[in-house]
């Protein structure tokens, strides 16, 4: 088995929680991630933005009982990405 | 949670497992429904028999009709719990399809009381919560809801050939092995 190509955009540590959490929950409000990713809002802010340009989320902004309201939602992009880091992984925690 | 320059491939391993397990479904989260029900079934089930059998009430079902009261309760605690939070697990949307299926499945049962005779039909709850509980310690890896569902299954299946009035006990007991016993079990992991 050869060593495959990490996408380096998984390959960080804060966008690598935020799209493990999405691939767990589907959609997630800004506010949850931050909680269980311990991250300040404007790293997480800049992440997400990341993400959202390479169309690995989407990021949805509205109103709820009048406070802002951002969610983030992997899409099919987001999880095919995920997936090919994983099988990735696994290539270097079986050739190590 | 920040950035790091020494970032490795186990490092990630580890890292997916921790959000994974931070952000899954547990157990716990819904206990307060099993007591709800539980507790509700219970009640009025004993009541139906104490009423019926004891006391020599002329309609003693009256006691279901805390059913539909605990439907709103359980409605208004769903819409608040999940109000502020729009994060809904993979794990926590299959075990909505079991239980908004097996409140269908309910609803049918009862029609089919009305049309059959509730001596025909009881069996048939305590199968459906036995179904339920056993689907969901399964999905959630919980024994207590496992073993208290395959023991409603059980009681279901004598229920059948029992008297309505032995059926009311059976059913008590069916709501206690399959809720309220692996509710109070249930602990934070």
């Amino acid at each position: 088995m050869e060593f495959k190509d990490l996408d380096p955009l998984l390959h960080n540590q804060l966008r690598l929680a935020v799209m493990s959490i999405l691939l767990n929950r589907n959609e997630a409000e800004f506010t949850y991630i931050k909680e269980k990713t311990d991250a300040t809002a404007g790293n997480l802010s800049v992440q997400v933005t990341k993400l959202k340009k390479a169309g690995y989320l989407i990021v949805n902004k509205s109103f709820k009982n009048n406070y802002p309201l951002t969610t983030c939602k992997i899409t099919k992009k987001g999880i095919e990405a995920f997936e090919a880091y994983v099988k990735a992984l696994e290539s270097y925690i079986q050739k190590g | 949670m920040n950035q790091s320059s020494e970032w490795n491939e186990s490092q990630s391993i580890q890292l997916i497992r921790s959000m994974i397990e931070a952000t899954k479904y547990q157990v716990y989260e819904e206990k307060f429904l099993y007591f709800l029900w539980g507790y509700g079934v219970i009640i009025a089930g004993l009541s139906h028999y104490v009423l019926g059998y004891i006391v020599g009430f002329e309609h003693p079902y009256v006691s279901w009709l805390l059913m539909p009261v605990l439907g709103l309760v359980n409605f208004g605690y769903m819409r608040q719990k999940h109000s502020g939070n729009s994060s809904r697990s993979w794990a926590a949307r299959v075990l909505k399809g079991i239980w908004i299926g097996m409140l269908f499945g309910i609803l049918c049962v009862v029609a089919g009381g009305f049309a059959i005779g509730w001596h025909a039909v009881y069996p048939f709850f305590m199968i459906l919560y036995g179904v339920a509980a056993f689907a969901t310690g399964t999905a959630l890896e919980y024994k207590w809801l496992i073993i208290g569902g395959f023991i409603s299954l059980v009681i279901g299946g004598v229920a059948f050939f029992l008297v309505f009035q032995f059926q009311l006990i059976l059913l008590v007991a069916a709501v206690f092995m399959s809720f309220v016993l692996p509710a109070h079990l249930m602990q934070k992991k």
